[in-house]
Parts: C-alpha cells; structure tokens; sequence
C-alpha cells in the first residue's frame, strides 16, 4: 500500500508542475519545453506554497489547516490549466512520441539511466547530520498537527521560530503531502521527493544535451558524460554528492535543479535573444528557490548576476539588469530577513504575546 | 568547510576551499581547461554561455579576495564552497569532451581518442560507491534495531511520549522515525560535546542539565551521581540507550538506573522519574491567532 502511495504521489507532483508551470511557459504563438514547464512548475509550485503557508504558519495555526488550505489552489491550476492547455499538453504528447520513436536510443539509454538512479538513491543508506532537522521537521509537524512549533531536533515546544528552518517551506510541502495521504516521513522525502528531484534533473540534462547537438549520437555521448560525472565527481561538497546522497535536501535542489534551471533560461537567451517571458520564469525559479533553502541566499543571486549582467553589458540592454535584479529580489529580501533574526534584532513567536 | 576559515587562510582561503572541494578530482581543472581552450575557439554562443560567465565569475566571486570581504558582512566561512556549484562543470566537461571526441574522424583515430578520455575521466573522480553500496535495512532507511527500540521504549512507557537520550547515530535518526520519542539532547549540543567544542569546563556548568548527560555519556568525564539524576530529572529522561559494553554502563547503574531490554549493540536502561508527569503538546484552542513578533535591539 505505501508503494502504491508512493508513486501515486510521484505521479501528481508531476501533474501539479506540468500545471503550475504551464501558466507561464505555455502560449499560442510559440514553441514551448517540457523540461522548462516542468522545472518552472516545480518553483511556481513551492513559491505559492509559501505564499499561503507564512500566514497560517505565523499564526500558529494547524498544519491540517494549511494542508486543506493548499488543496485550492492545487485544484484550481490543474483544472484551469487543464482547460486551458489540455490541448496544447496533448499536442506535445504526440510530438514526444514522434520523438522517442524517432531516437530510440537516446530515450532509452536516458530512461535506462535515469530509473537506476532513482533505484539507488532510494535504496541507499545515507547518514548525514543535516536529516536530522529536515525529516524529523516533517515527522513532528504530522505529529502535533502544527507547523515548524515544535523542535525537530527534540520534539520539545520552541517560544520563536526558529527561521532559519522556517522560512524553507519545502518541508512543509512535505508535512502536507505526509498529513493528506499518511505516508511516512521517512518515504515521502527519501524516497518520492529523492526520485522526483532525479527524474527533473535528468529531463533538464536531456534538455540541455539536445539544445547543444541535433544529432543523437552526439546528445546521448554528452548525456553519458554528464551522468558520469554526478557519478564521479564525488568529495563532501560538490553538487553530485549531494544529488547522489542527499537528494531529498534543499541544497541539493538549490545546486543540482535550481542553478541548472537557471543556466538552462540563460541558454534560451543566448539562443533566440528573446527576452519575452524570460525573467518571468526567471523571477518564478528565483522566488521558488528562496524557498527551498537558506543557500540559495548567497548562491542564487551571484549565479543570476554572473549569467544575465555581462550578457547585458554585452548587448547594451540597460533594462535587463533591472529585471536581473528584480528576479533575485526573494533571496535579497530573505537574506535581509535571515541576517537580522541572526543577529538579534527581531524574533517571531510561537504563541500571543 | 570544516576547518578551513577566511580569518586563518586569508587570500589563499579560496584556493584551499577549491582544493577541499575537488578532493582530487579533475572535472573542476578539466572546466578550466575547457574555458581556457574557448578563449582560441569557441563560437559566439559558446563564448556567450560559457566564457563571458567564466570569466565574470573569475573576476568576483572566485576571486581570492571576494571571501575576505564577505566575511567582514557575513560568516562566509562555512558555506562559501557552495558558489562552486555555480560553475557549470556539469554542462561543459560533457559538451567539450563530446564536441573532442565528434571532431576527430571516425575509426581508429577516434577509438583511441575516446580511450583516453575516458581512462582521464575514469582516473579523474571519485566514484560515488567506490566503497560499496550500503543498503538501506528497510523501507523507511533506518537501522531495524532502532526501530526495534523505539517498539520497546513505547511498550514499556505507557504514555504517548518517552524521552531518552541516545548516542549520536541514534540520537540523530530516531525523530526521523519516531516523533513522539523527545530527546534530552538537541543535535548542536551533541555535535559540540563530540568535536570538544565544549571544554571540559563548559560541560561542568550546572546551568544546562544537558551538560550533565553529555559529561559522562559523551565525554567519559566524572561526576556525582546526584548531578546526573538530577540532570534526568530536569529533562524528564527516563530511558538512556547505550550500546553494549559502554564504559559508562556501571555508572549508570549505579546512578539507579535499570535494564528493561537489550537489543543485539543496544541496551536500554529505565529511570524512574519521581515527577513522571507525561508530556503534553501545547494547547492553542484558546489562543488569539495573530503574528506576533518583537524587535529586541
């Protein structure tokens, strides 16, 4: 019954970024990826999520509160975005299915690949200290029906919040997810969240094999290359590590899906040098990632300034660095926020004071 | 990064940072190379998506001196490695040795030019299983026995939550699983009494009871058997989990505490709490539910 569960969740995550990312990658009049409607729909969807949890959360209300909460939006996009798009979805279903027939080997080397890595990082042991929070965040806030009150780390009542954690919302999708279905924890990030971060990366990479080489022989030796690398590219800190071994933790979605994301919208613009839209789904990466972890205060912003400034020094596009620094305005403003809770300057209560 | 500071290392902190970072692998050396090798050849895409972001990032935030005014703002030290994901050695490694390999005309001249790559990139990493894979025991990847363990704590205490205290594995994998298992020690405390940032001397301050548990527990450090029972019972402990053949295990006999079971590395001693009032969550049905904050400088 819990595998069942499982997937049924992986399924619906897709579903929900397919949904929440059409709203902003789909249009008449142009061609659009799925890769890059998966991946801004993966943002667009833990953004609003914060959006609607900072309020129930700050006033300590229950996490079963928020969970029936976020089930309106969820319905609401996929049935607009159903209606709206489920022609164009269909459409591209049946290029895919061009595709695939069209280049077998790539398709099948990629799923090949793909599947073994979701097998082994889901029946890997891994201990690392950082689970220690994040999991036990998710156990707790199932178990006393409230939001980030409680100290993971002991279960104990906390009188502020502790921010550092709280504003990462991330977890708090998975306290929902857990509290609607009673899936585990344990299974719900380790496992489903551990496999749906995998499977976007590798849509990312096919991506961006495919925008460099026509030719599939060429994409395919470039994807093995890549994979390669996540596979070899091992010390305590680097991105592959954290894709290989930590996979369900926000910093490995800040290095391995969000820098990606963001350098593959960078690549859109050095290819068609068509702005429109562009730092929409930029600012929408941007906003989702602030809340995924603290790390991308500090990691977001120097990638977006490193990509998309020079390119508009380069092409003399003034305004390009206003929507460069409009876009990393999330992680400015929760970097400002986050300092100041560490310095002393403010705290936020757990209860009327 | 563990041991290495902006305050000690100065310049040269980035470096080192990037050493600790690659640990010997070649893909960050072989990104440079790529980059170095665009400056002659590239297209203008390529130098548009690859050399003009290089060569910013260079210039700022791989810039030596860039940590050492971080710093002064904000503590850098720790989390600076993290830029280093921002160069995009995942897409042009790849894309260069692809583009290398396709150049070279088809045969034998190719194979072998594919052989070397391959033997650089092979002798160039570090395998992610190089010492095995170690399987998960369960679905829910925790140790069976700690799962054994937390049955028979719940068995034994008869109300819905139990706090224990356990050593570090356990301590940190347990609430993954077991939420209404409370802790007597948080991860930071633990961490810091591990790696001895806690003095002796800290950890013999009555102020925090959790330095009781942790002096003797953790430190093998010796104290009165008041002070530790009276640690107990400040935090409520009423299970301490050690694994066989601890060397505190007599001590913690002798401060009154009793096997109730043992499981194949663990065993579990009970403490009787004289104010054994069981935990309770915090009632908020009465509570005004509105945002409140304060500022306190």
């Amino acid at each position: 019954m819990i595998l069942v569960k499982s997937l049924a969740v992986f399924i619906v995550n897709f579903i929900l970024y397919l949904a929440f990312g059409s709203i902003f990658t789909v249009r008449r009049d142009r061609k659009w990826s799925v890769a890059v409607t998966l991946a801004v729909g993966f943002f667009a969807y833990y953004g609003l999520f914060a959006l609607v949890c900072f309020p129930i959360m700050f006033t300590y209300r229950p996490l079963s509160l928020l969970a029936y909460v976020w089930l309106v939006p969820c319905v609401v996009i996929v049935g607009i975005s159903a209606i709206l798009f489920g022609k164009k979805w269909a459409e591209k279903l049946c290029d895919i299915r061009g595709d695939i027939a069209e280049n077998r080997l790539l398709f099948a080397f990629v799923l090949a690949i793909t599947v073994i890595s979701v097998i082994l990082t889901s029946i890997t042991y891994n201990f690392t200290l950082d689970a220690a929070y994040y999991v036990a965040n998710v156990t707790t806030n199932v178990d006393t029906n409230m939001i980030n009150v409680y100290d993971a780390f002991t279960g104990s009542w906390q009188d502020h919040f502790e921010l550092r954690y709280a504003f990462a919302t991330y977890y708090t999708v998975d306290s929902v997810v857990c509290f609607l279905t009673g899936l585990p924890a344990l299974i719900e990030t380790k496992i489903v969240m551990s496999s749906v971060v995998m499977v976007i990366v590798n849509i990312l990479y096919v991506h961006i094999c495919r925008y460099f080489f026509d030719d599939t022989k060429r994409a395919v030796i470039m994807y093995a290359f890549m994979t390669a690398i996540n596979y070899m590219f091992i010390s305590m800190y680097t991105a592959s590590n954290f894709l290989m071994t930590r996979t369900y933790e926000g910093k490995s979605i800040v290095a391995n899906v969000s820098v990606i994301a963001i350098f593959t919208l960078y690549m859109i613009l050095v290819k068609d040098a068509d702005t429109k839209g562009l730092f929409v789904l930029l600012f929408i990466v941007c906003l989702g990632t602030a809340t995924v972890s603290s790390t991308a205060n500090m990691v977001i912003p120097a990638e977006v300034c490193i990509l998309f400034i020079p390119y508009a020094v380069l092409h003399k596009k003034w305004g390009m660095i206003a929507k460069t620094i409009l876009c990393i305005m999330p992680e400015l403003v929760m970097m400002l926020i986050y300092v100041l809770y560490v310095k002393g300057y403010y705290a936020i209560y757990t209860f009327p004071r | 990064m563990q041991g290495v500071n902006v305050f000690e290392n100065g310049i040269g902190y980035m470096l080192r940072c990037l050493s600790l970072y690659t640990s010997g692998t070649g893909y960050f050396v072989m990104y440079l190379i790529a980059l170095a090798v665009l400056i002659a050849s590239a297209t203008e895409r390529d130098r548009k998506l690859f050399l003009l972001p290089g060569l910013c990032g260079i210039v700022t935030i791989y810039n030596p001196f860039v940590p050492a005014v971080l710093e002064k703002l904000f503590d850098v030290s720790s989390e600076y490695y993290r830029l280093f994901w921002i160069a995009p050695v995942i897409v042009l490694v790849p894309y260069a040795l692809t583009t290398l390999i396709m150049r070279v005309k088809p045969g034998g001249e190719r194979r072998f030019v594919t052989a070397v790559v391959i033997a650089a990139f092979i002798l160039g990493g570090n395998f992610v299983y190089a010492d095995g894979i170690e399987l998960a025991q369960n679905i829910y990847k925790i140790p069976d026995e700690l799962i054994e363990i937390s049955q028979i704590i719940h068995a034994d205490s008869g109300s819905e939550y139990a706090k224990a205290f356990f050593e570090y594995d356990y301590n940190m994998e347990i609430r993954q699983y077991d939420p209404k298992m409370l802790l007597a020690i948080d991860r930071e405390q633990y961490l810091y009494a591990v790696n001895y940032t806690y003095t002796d001397d800290m950890l013999g301050e009555d102020s925090d009871p959790a330095n009781r548990i942790l002096a003797p527990l953790v430190r093998n450090i010796k104290i009165r058997k008041s002070r530790f029972t009276g640690a107990l019972e400040e935090t409520k402990t009423q299970y301490v989990i050690l694994s066989k053949g601890h060397p505190q295990a007599p001590f913690v006999k002798k401060c009154g505490l009793y096997e109730i079971a043992q499981t194949d590395t663990h065993v579990i001693y009970k403490y009787d709490l004289e104010d054994d009032t069981p935990f309770e969550l915090v009632d908020y049905s009465d509570a005004e539910h509105r945002f409140s904050w304060r500022m306190l400088k």
